[in-house]
């Protein structure tokens, strides 16, 4: 069986859905032929192999409002057949592409988010994602949440959730302590110690966070980069608590394991339905670390179940996050009972293997080709 | 009654591998009446605390990381780099001496290639020195020079199987001074009705799957790639399978370092991806191997005893495995026989292993006979009491 895959962008290029579209790819290349068309950030076209996948990543002339005007996609996707592609959606491009001609029998959406910017995008691509919605044999979303309400998923025919899943297996067992710069930064701040990790970018609710921090005396390592950086380090600045702050970037993924053994509260304070899922909360849960998310109309508050595996207070509020953050601070018993109850429900739920079950199980159900 | 006679055991390393787990067990059966063991290993590790647990009192010797990094085993130009090795470790045989004075041992046992040669002045000195020789190794030259320095030195060489014994003596080791003995596994911790390790849930596989699994050190001379390729096969074949690999690497010798980041690149190659679980170092080995429905040795070079084969059999694992030195002396006599395969024959090994999945019942048969055998020839306590026989013959006291 050939299956399509068309992405956003593939590893290397790191991000969560990035990851999971690997995982998804290489995790059923024993089974199936499976190709990945995604976008290059050069001007060239670019196959390879990776991972027993063909990924092909198609030259990018310019990018703009997150979308990649790619003019060799229309040929990459047409020129086979497949007997099932898999878009993950949103890709606009691709997603209009596909609506014009599916290069295959079935069609699969997994819908990873709706999007939030531009307003107008709903009233123009919107329209064309609903109707490829209503004609796709399945359309996947990661968490119940994604399904309901306002959701472009709600268009529809057929919804299944298939949370996603990561490698718990590096998460679970004891990693090296800190070493090098990270124990320099570590030294530095007192325990117990909060975390933060992923894209600084406007979404994640970071100048809230400072807030927070600067409301409670609490120290917080920020681990990761992006456009933000300088502003906020002017914020840190502003609000006095430079010292009790710490920005780590350009991290390996086994230094981000350390972070999650040396810090004591993880926390996720996006702000915006761009937050989907929040799967870094997975890995602070295999890691045994209590989660303080926010109440997002996302699978986020799904994924960190409020008073199991951590607290769910509400977004865009600094008094409540500072407040949740607060209480988990000054009680290590219930650190400890959610952080062990995050580990389990991470292994449970969110074990690569089980996502790709589920998604095998879906795709062979629709092209009706048995395992 | 006399006062019991102090045995110090002297280990290559302070990490955890079959060797070290074999002369653990062998330091923590002794007859306390009769023999008393000290362990003193070469640099920190948990070989230390895994001692103190099991009442063995051991001491840590510091090496100097060039020492650290030279392996006896596929050394390129091994006379040159051994003298090297030697003159960089003039500060190991100093402090190995000195720690022996402290311990005062009636007999020292030394575990390993580089405590072998570390032993030397023990032996010159006066003390009684037992070599148990656990490897073959792939130079010849450096294995003569080695056989050469034993026979003008030591009581006794202990070889850990029959075709190790008869490897040396063939090297010109004096035949009197060469002892197969076995190693012993504990049949009380590998058994078959313990509890299983819960590898499913770790990596998200459904209950219903069966799982085949190599446990041991990752090295390249133990097959993990021959596995993981016979494994590419069986998986596009049968869809209820996945493939564990269990054991992290130990030795801190050079070129070493990287085989975990190549075995995880070829698997994720070989379109592995979403079939292959690494679980890393385990210490609950026999719990690992009681989750497993299929235990697999692949090891490409003889292995001089296969210890993960008699551990796997104590369990009553069907076990594939490769055909070769001490391996063959394990599972003489058994249905096991069947599951024997060629060492580095990827699709033999596949097939064998497929053998194994198609028939259950049969397989558990042969794994039943596995245990019988393990009981009957390998079991620790005999192998501890034919040691401490050697260790009175050589001390000349009675028994």
């Amino acid at each position: 069986m050939r299956i399509l895959h068309v992405g956003k962008f593939y590893p290397p290029v790191r991000g969560g859905m990035e990851t999971v579209l690997a995982s998804l790819c290489e995790g059923t290349a024993h089974r199936w032929r499976v190709r990945a068309v995604v976008a290059h950030d050069g001007a060239r076209t670019v196959r390879e192999r990776i991972g027993g996948v063909e990924v092909i990543r198609v030259g990018t002339l310019a990018r703009a409002l997150s979308v990649s005007l790619s003019p060799g996609l229309a040929r990459e996707l047409w020129r086979e057949r497949f007997d099932c592609v898999v878009l993950h959606e949103p890709n606009p491009p691709a997603g209009t592409l596909l609506a014009l001609h599916t290069p295959a029998p079935r069609l699969i959406v997994w819908h990873h988010s709706d999007i939030v910017r531009p307003a107008w995008a709903n009233a123009t691509y919107g329209r064309v994602q609903r109707a490829l919605y209503r004609r796709a044999a399945r359309v996947i979303v990661a968490a119940p949440p994604m399904a309901d309400g306002g959701s472009v998923a709600t268009a529809a025919r057929r919804v299944e959730v298939v949370p996603y899943g990561i490698a718990l297996e590096p998460l679970l067992t004891a990693t090296s302590p800190p070493n090098g710069h990270l124990t320099g930064v570590l030294d530095r701040l007192s325990s117990p110690r909060v975390l933060f990790v992923g894209r600084l970018v406007y979404y994640k609710g970071l100048t809230v966070l400072l807030e927070a921090i600067a409301a409670t005396g609490a120290s917080l390592v920020i681990a990761g980069d992006g456009p933000l950086e300088t502003a906020l380090r002017e914020r840190v600045e502003a609000l006095g608590v430079a010292g009790r702050v710490a920005f780590c970037s350009g991290l390996s993924d086994e230094d981000v394991r350390r972070l999650y053994r040396a810090c004591d509260v993880f926390v996720l304070p996006s702000t915006e339905r761009t937050e989907a899922f929040g799967l870094v909360q997975v890995e602070a849960m295999a890691s045994g670390l209590p989660v303080v998310s926010t109440d997002l109309p996302t699978g986020v508050p799904w994924v960190n179940e409020h008073e199991v595996t951590g607290l769910v207070v509400r977004r865009d509020d600094a008094g409540a996050l500072a407040a949740g953050l607060q209480r988990l601070l000054a009680d290590p018993a219930l650190r400890a009972t959610l952080g062990q109850a995050g580990r389990r429900r991470a292994i449970e739920r969110f074990a690569v293997g089980r996502m790709l079950e589920d998604f095998i199980a879906i795709v062979e159900s629709v092209t009706g080709v048995g395992g | 009654m006399t006062a019991p006679r102090r045995i110090l055991y002297l280990s290559p390393t302070a990490q955890l591998g079959g060797a070290e787990h074999s002369v653990l067990d062998l330091a923590a059966g002794l007859d306390r009446r009769r023999h008393e063991p000290r362990l003193l290993c070469l640099g920190d590790g948990p070989l230390l605390v895994e001692a103190t647990r099991r009442g063995v009192p051991s001491e840590a010797v510091r090496i100097p990381a060039a020492f650290a990094g030279t392996s006896l085993r596929g050394t390129r130009s091994p006379v040159v780099s051994l003298l090297g090795g030697v003159l960089r470790a003039a500060p190991t045989f100093a402090a190995v001496r000195r720690a022996a004075r402290r311990a005062a041992p009636a007999l020292v046992h030394s575990n390993g290639n580089k405590t072998h040669l570390l032993s030397l002045p023990l032996a010159l000195g006066g003390t009684p020195v037992i070599w148990h020789v656990r490897d073959f190794l792939r130079d010849q030259r450096v294995e003569r020079l080695l056989v050469r320095l034993g026979n003008a030195s030591v009581k006794a060489l202990i070889a850990n199987s029959s075709a190790l014994a008869e490897h040396l003596v063939r090297l010109g080791a004096r035949p009197e001074l060469v002892h197969a003995i076995p190693n012993g596994i504990d049949l009380a911790r590998f058994e078959p009705d313990g509890p299983p390790a819960d590898l499913r849930a770790i990596f998200g596989w459904p209950k219903s799957v069966r799982l085949v699994g190599m446990v041991g050190v990752l090295a390249r001379w133990k097959g993990q790639e021959v596995f993981l390729r016979a494994a590419r096969g069986i998986v596009t074949r049968r869809h209820d399978v996945r493939v564990v690999v269990v054991g992290g690497e130990i030795y801190s010798t050079r070129g070493h370092g990287d085989f975990t980041a190549h075995l995880r690149g070829l698997a994720r190659e070989l379109g592995l991806g979403g079939v292959v679980g690494f679980t890393g170092h385990r210490d609950d080995v026999p719990e690992i191997l009681r989750a497993l429905d299929v235990v697999v040795h692949a090891s490409v070079e003889p292995e001089p005893f296969g210890r993960v084969i008699a551990e796997a059999m104590a369990c009553e694992r069907p076990i594939v495995w490769a055909r070769g030195g001490g391996a063959d002396e394990i599972v003489a006599g058994t249905g096991l026989a069947a599951l024997g395969v060629p060492g580095g024959d990827v699709a033999g090994l596949a097939a064998a292993i497929e053998r194994a999945l198609a028939d259950p019942e049969r397989a558990r048969g042969w794994a039943g006979e596995g245990r019988r055998r393990v009981s009957e020839r390998f079991d620790v306590r005999d192998h501890v009491e034919r040691v401490q026989a050697l260790y009175a013959r050589i001390t000349g006291g009675g028994r």
